[in-house]
């Protein structure tokens, strides 16, 4: 029996911030100054910020135009830096959009296919490869967020069919397991070497833990850590989106939580109200 | 079976049941629980109950509420058919097998005449050994359980417990369903949040009820439905709070102690029960018929049967503390934070005699206690009550000591 106070409100403001990502720039202009680590795509049509994505894959179309470019790039990776993946879980509307087919997913009776810890490896070469490919090659032709995000705002993008081809496995996979894309996402990976130093923490009581495996089962992005390790309490893993989830299921008073800029913010509890066994169905 | 050997049965294990009912289910509150073990173990008619058996904690009762059948936790703790199973098993085995295979061999109790099938995970060697000699009585579905608890023995364990609903699914012909499942998790969810609370109600500086009470309230929820069972334990609940409100603080509080090891199940309630007549105050155990019978929640992802059966397997397997996997680790880590919240200043380690498994770790948790300055008392017995003296002389030094300690402080 678990809460998902966290999990509704993270939902809520991701959806909050969808629409502004993607109409905002109707009402209050499209800003192309402010650069937010997320995956926005260029071609929304009302899109008020830049994903910084566009800054990796045209950087050096930008950099010689003023100052203004330098400064957002700087900007953001300071927001990085600040806060870690929490821009993945809280922000980013590709995960927004995965988190709804989810949801879906889950409507449908369809089961998860956990994906076995042999493959993660081959995920992440695949991640960093992707890395390398955003900064020297032109991801943007390629890139299955395009026939997303983009359509979902009602307009279309540019066509190409490596595009359409990535698209499909991307919906099977999004579909078929949690959170597919940000495995593989490779802002994600950049932005997972902040998670190292920033002040976004889960912490971890090691002898609280029972090793019941429910932190493993919920996460969407099957982190072995939040439940193996008992030694240290910092378990804050570069893959960690700070869904929460581990922390809402978690059963053992205060063994995990999450802490802020060394504020504790939200902590593990039994959840012994009735009528609380999760929004799912 | 003669009449005369038949009308024995019946009178020893009423007696017997029957004694630890009225010592310890006199408190306030507690009527629906003496209701309960007089149904299981002193009414002797028929019913039209259909039953599904299983020992240890690691076989989830919700697939077999799911079922449409009624779990039933086998094990038992009366020391009259351990005498008769003390003929089916060698004596070196522990009085739990021993008792178990005498209930099925004495064929006087309902719940075990009734039962179609019992469902035996091969734990130690009592458990794997005596599901040959039961499957004489019964059919017997014997589960493999793998003594590691990493990946690779996780991924397998849920393909066990996959495996065990298909056997049961085709051995009673009903289908599992979704529905029926998650309404199955969700009656035990319920009824171990309450059974949390009412372990939670020990750890205060002046418990309003006897640690006693509690094992003997969680340890009923074997044979009661769930449903039952949490109404029963709410008002329970409410009780202690109304009485809470009232208490005044203890001017010497009592000595805490926390029982550990093997299974105390019902009737075999003497160590809890002299404890408290020597004026100790129980603050939890870890025996897996109680303590940690209705602790450890299912959390499923979602409710769909792959990830029910995962969190199922989860819960009863990956979590379980029971001696007999390849490391203490997960044991200590448990008793460390329960020895924390309970507060507790001694430990009582309980062995079965015959109980090796819990034997074996008396070591790691001897040093485990010896680091944290806790004392800590070794116990060996079995259901009788021979040695009810003996035991009853160690436990006054051993409040004795603990008392000591506090003037010493």
């Amino acid at each position: 029996m678990k809460t998902n106070r966290i999990t509704r409100t993270r939902l809520l403001i991701l959806f909050v911030l969808f629409l502004f990502f993607s109409f905002g720039g109707y009402f209050i202009g499209a800003n192309t100054e402010i650069i937010l680590p997320v995956f926005n795509c260029e071609y929304v049509g009302g899109g008020t910020t830049r994903g910084v994505c566009i800054a990796m894959t045209e950087f050096n179309k930008h950099i010689h135009n003023g100052w203004t470019f330098p400064l957002g790039v700087a900007a953001c990776i300071a927001l990085v830096l600040l806060f870690g993946r929490l821009w993945c879980g809280y922000v980013c509307p590709m995960g927004f959009f995965q988190d709804v087919v989810t949801w879906i997913r889950q409507k449908l009776n369809i089961t998860q296919i956990n994906i076995p810890q042999k493959l993660k490896p081959f995920i992440l070469v695949g991640r960093w490869y992707l890395v390398f490919y955003i900064f020297f090659y032109d991801l943007c032709k390629v890139c299955p967020v395009q026939f997303i995000t983009v359509p979902l705002t009602g307009y279309t993008s540019n066509t190409s069919s490596t595009g359409f081809f990535w698209t499909v496995v991307l919906l099977v996979a999004v579909m078929l397991s949690d959170r597919a894309f940000c495995r593989v996402c490779p802002i994600g990976a950049l932005m997972g070497l902040a998670n190292r130093i920033s002040g976004s923490r889960l912490r971890k009581c090691g002898h609280a833990c029972t090793h019941c495996r429910a932190c493993l089962e919920v996460c969407p992005v099957d982190i072995q850590e939040v439940y193996e390790d008992r030694e240290h309490v910092d378990i804050t893993h570069a893959d960690c989106i700070y869904c929460m989830k581990c922390i809402e299921v978690c059963p053992e008073k205060d063994a995990l939580r999450f802490d802020l800029f060394g504020k504790t913010i939200y902590s593990s509890d039994r959840v012994t109200q009735e009528g609380q066994h999760g929004a799912e169905n | 079976m003669e009449q005369r050997t038949r009308d024995r049965y019946i009178r020893n294990i009423e007696r017997v049941a029957n004694v630890t009912i009225d010592e310890v289910g006199n408190g306030d509150g507690l009527e629906f629980y003496k209701e309960v073990y007089q149904e299981a173990f002193c009414n002797f008619d028929q019913t039209n109950k259909k039953y599904i058996g299983s020992y240890c904690v690691m076989i989830p009762d919700e697939i077999i509420y799911a079922l449409g059948y009624v779990p039933l936790r086998l094990c038992g703790g009366h020391r009259i058919p351990a005498l008769i199973g003390e003929e089916m098993v060698p004596r070196d085995a522990c009085p739990l097998v021993k008792a178990s295979a005498g209930f099925h061999a004495m064929k006087v109790l309902p719940m075990y005449n009734q039962c179609e099938l019992a469902i035996i995970p091969m734990t130690c060697e009592g458990k794997r050994k005596s599901a040959e000699v039961l499957s004489d009585f019964l059919p017997i579905i014997p589960v493999p359980i793998p003594m590691s608890k990493d990946n690779r023995a996780f991924e397998e364990t849920v393909n066990i417990v996959t495996a065990l609903i298909k056997t049961l699914e085709y051995q009673t012909g009903n289908k599992i369903t979704k529905r029926s499942l998650k309404k199955a998790c969700i009656d035990i969810g319920t009824a171990q949040q309450q059974a949390y609370l009412l372990q939670q109600k020990l750890y205060s500086l002046n418990p309003q009820i006897k640690g006693s009470e509690v094992m003997f309230a969680i340890n009923s929820s074997c044979f009661v439905h769930p449903k039952d069972w949490t109404k029963a334990t709410k008002e329970l609940l409410s009780l202690i709070d109304e009485k809470e409100k009232t208490a005044k603080e203890l001017r010497r509080p009592k000595p805490r102690v926390y029982i550990a090891g093997s299974p105390i199940s019902f009737p075999n309630f003497k160590l809890p029960l002299m404890l408290e007549d020597l004026g100790a105050q129980i603050v939890g155990d870890e025996s897996c018929l109680s303590g940690r019978l209705m602790y450890d929640p299912v959390v499923p992802n979602d409710y769909s049967i792959v990830s029910m059966v995962r969190a199922l397997s989860a819960r009863y397997i990956a979590a379980c503390t029971c001696p007999v996997f390849d490391n203490v680790e997960d044991r200590l880590c448990s008793l460390k934070t329960k020895l924390e919240l309970s507060k507790a200043e001694g430990i009582i380690y309980h062995v079965l005699r015959g109980c090796v498994p819990y034997d074996f770790e008396l070591a790691a948790v001897e040093e485990f206690a010896d680091k944290h300055d806790i004392p800590l008392l070794r116990i060996e017995t079995d259901y009788n009550i021979e040695d009810m003296e003996q035991v009853k002389i160690r436990f006054e030094a051993f409040v004795e000591m603990i008392e000591q300690r506090r003037r010493n402080r």
